[in-house]
C-alpha cells in the first residue's frame, strides 16, 4: 500500500475490526446519514467481487485453500473491485466505504503464517484510505455478540485450517486473539484510528462522524458534482 | 534421489524439505506444442517404468466450470486475473505437485511459474511483483522448451483450435498478429530467464523420435542426482 494518502478527489473511509465488532452496523448507520446529506456513497466489502465470489465459495466449502492460495484468491478478488469499481467511483468524486481494506489481509495472512513483508508486497499499490477505523472489541464480547445473533462459524473464518482446533468457537476466539494482536500493532504504527467498540453505538458515531468532517469539508467540488449529475 | 524444495522466494517455508521425484517445467509459447510433448514424454517414461504425472497450473476437472467461468470473464482485469492464475497454481502445487513428488514421481508440469510469469510480463505487469506473487512456486530441477517461432505458434494454434484464444493475444487484438506478437513478447521474455534455469531447448520438427530419446535420458540422468547429505 502507499505510504501517501490517495490523491483522488474521492473520499475512502475504511472499517476494520473482527466479526461481530460492531463495524457494519456503523457503516450502515454512516451510509444512511451521507445519502441523507446528498453526497455520493459507494459501499464495499471484503471477498464481495461477483466475478470471483462464486470460485472463492466453491473452493472454500471444499477446504482446498492452502495459506498461499488463500491469500492470492483474496488479492484477486480485492483487485478486480479495486480495479473495476472502487477507483473510478474514487476518481469520480465519491464517498467510498470499505467494509475491510488490505489490513484484513495483512493481519489473517500474516496469523496464518505468512510473511508480512510479502503479504504486504501484493498490494504494494495500493491507495491508502483518507480514514481507516479499528473497531476494538475484546474477542470474547465478540463471540458473545455472534452467539446471540446465532451466527454459525465457517471453517476457515473460524481459523480451524491453521488453529487444529475441532469446536469452531474455540478455534474463532484463538483466531481473533492473534488477529487482535496484530490489529492493535496496526494501529500503533498509525495505520488505524482506534475505536471503542464496547461503547454505545450513538457514541462510536458521534465520533466516527466528528473523524470525518474535515473529509467532507475536503470535497469542495461536490455541488458542482451533483449539479452536472441533475443536468 | 532426495532434492531440496526450491521455492521462487528462497525463504518460502513447505512442510517437507525434501522431494524424491524430479520436478520438470514445460514451458514456451502458447501452440509450441507443449501439452504434447508432456505427453509423449509421459509415455516414453512410464514405459521406462519411472512413475510419471502430467499436471497444468489448474486443479482437475472438479473445479473446471468454476474456472473456466471465471477465467473467461473479459471484465477480470490482468491483475486480479493474474492472482487468480497464482491462487490456482498454489492449489496444484499443495495438493498435486508436492505430493507426487514426495512419492517419487516425475511431474512433467505443462507450464511451471515460468510461463504464469511470462504471460502476466507481457501483459504488462511489473515484473518484480509478478515474481513475489509466485514466491511459493516451485523451481523446476529441469526446464524444456519445445521450439517454435511466434508463426509457427499461431498456425499450430490454429489447426488445433477453432479460433485463437484471446487471452493469448494482445488486449483489445484478437487477431493473427496480436497472437503473433504477443507470444513474441513471451519469446523475450523466456529468452531472458533462459540464462538462470537449467534450461533444454527441444526441436519436434521434423523427426522427434531421437529429441525425445535425448531429453528422456536427461530426465533419468537428474533423477539419479541428490542434493541430501548422505
Amino acid at each position: 500500500m502507499s505510504d501517501e494518502h490517495h490523491k483522488y478527489p474521492g473520499c475512502l473511509v475504511v472499517v476494520e475490526g473482527t466479526d461481530g465488532s460492531g463495524k457494519s452496523t456503523a457503516i450502515n448507520l454512516l451510509e444512511d446519514w451521507l445519502k441523507t446529506k446528498g453526497y455520493p456513497v459507494y459501499r464495499t466489502a471484503w471477498n464481495s467481487s461477483p466475478l470471483v465470489k462464486p470460485f472463492m465459495r466453491h473452493t472454500k466449502k471444499k477446504q482446498w485453500l492452502d495459506k498461499a492460495a488463500f491469500s492470492l484468491l483474496h488479492a484477486s478478488d480485492f483487485y478486480d473491485r479495486l480495479d473495476r469499481l472502487i477507483i473510478p467511483r474514487l476518481q469520480a468524486g465519491f464517498i467510498v466505504l470499505a467494509d475491510r481494506w488490505v489490513y484484513t489481509a495483512w493481519v489473517r495472512d500474516h496469523v496464518r503464517g505468512l510473511d508480512l513483508t510479502w503479504v504486504k508486497a501484493l498490494y504494494h499499490d495500493v491507495p491508502r484510505p483518507d480514514l481507516a477505523i479499528y473497531f476494538s472489541t475484546p474477542p470474547d464480547i465478540a463471540v458473545a455478540r455472534l452467539k446471540h445473533a446465532s451466527r454459525k462459524l465457517k471453517y476457515y473464518e473460524s481459523g480451524q485450517d491453521i488453529s487444529g482446533l475441532q469446536d469452531p468457537w474455540s478455534s474463532f476466539l484463538w483466531f481473533q486473539e492473534q488477529m487482535r494482536e496484530a490489529y492493535l500493532a496496526l494501529a500503533d504504527q498509525g495505520y488505524l484510528q482506534l475505536l471503542d467498540a464496547t461503547l454505545p453505538i450513538f457514541e462510536q458515531q458521534k465520533i466516527v462522524r466528528n473523524w470525518m468532517a474535515p473529509l467532507l469539508s475536503r470535497l469542495s467540488l461536490l455541488p458542482q458534482f451533483l449539479e452536472s449529475r441533475q443536468s | 534421489m532426495s532434492k531440496f524444495v526450491h521455492s521462487l522466494q528462497p525463504t518460502w517455508s513447505h512442510d517437507r524439505p525434501y522431494y524424491d521425484g524430479l520436478y520438470v517445467g514445460i514451458d514456451g509459447l502458447d501452440g509450441s506444442g507443449r501439452s504434447t510433448l508432456a505427453l509423449s514424454l509421459k509415455n516414453w517414461l512410464q514405459s521406462e517404468g519411472y512413475p510419471t504425472v502430467v499436471v497444468t497450473p489448474f486443479p482437475n476437472t472438479r473445479t473446471h466450470q468454476f474456472i473456466t467461468q471465471v477465467k473467461h470473464d473479459r471484465r477480470l482485469g490482468t491483475k486480479s486475473r493474474h492472482l487468480l492464475y497464482a491462487s490456482l497454481f498454489s492449489i496444484t502445487t499443495q495438493h498435486t505437485i508436492l505430493p507426487h513428488l514426495s512419492a517419487g514421481y516425475v511431474v512433467l508440469s505443462d507450464r511451471s511459474w515460468i510461463s504464469l510469469y511470462a504471460r502476466a510480463v507481457a501483459q504488462g505487469l511489473d515484473s518484480a511483483w509478478v515474481r513475489t506473487t509466485l514466491g511459493f512456486a516451485l523451481v523446476p530441477d529441469m526446464v524444456i522448451e519445445p521450439q517454435a517461432d511466434p508463426v509457427s505458434a499461431a498456425r499450430r494454434e490454429l489447426s488445433a483450435s477453432d479460433a485463437l484464444d484471446p487471452l493469448e493475444s494482445l488486449p483489445n487484438r484478437h487477431n493473427f498478429d496480436g497472437f503473433v506478437e504477443f507470444q513474441a513478447q513471451i519469446r523475450d521474455i523466456l529468452q531472458e530467464l533462459k540464462k538462470q534455469e537449467n534450461w533444454h531447448l527441444v526441436n519436434l520438427q521434423p523427426d522427434s523420435t531421437l529429441e525425445l530419446d535425448r531429453i528422456v535420458h536427461q530426465i533419468i540422468s537428474q533423477l539419479e542426482r541428490s542434493d541430501a547429505p548422505s
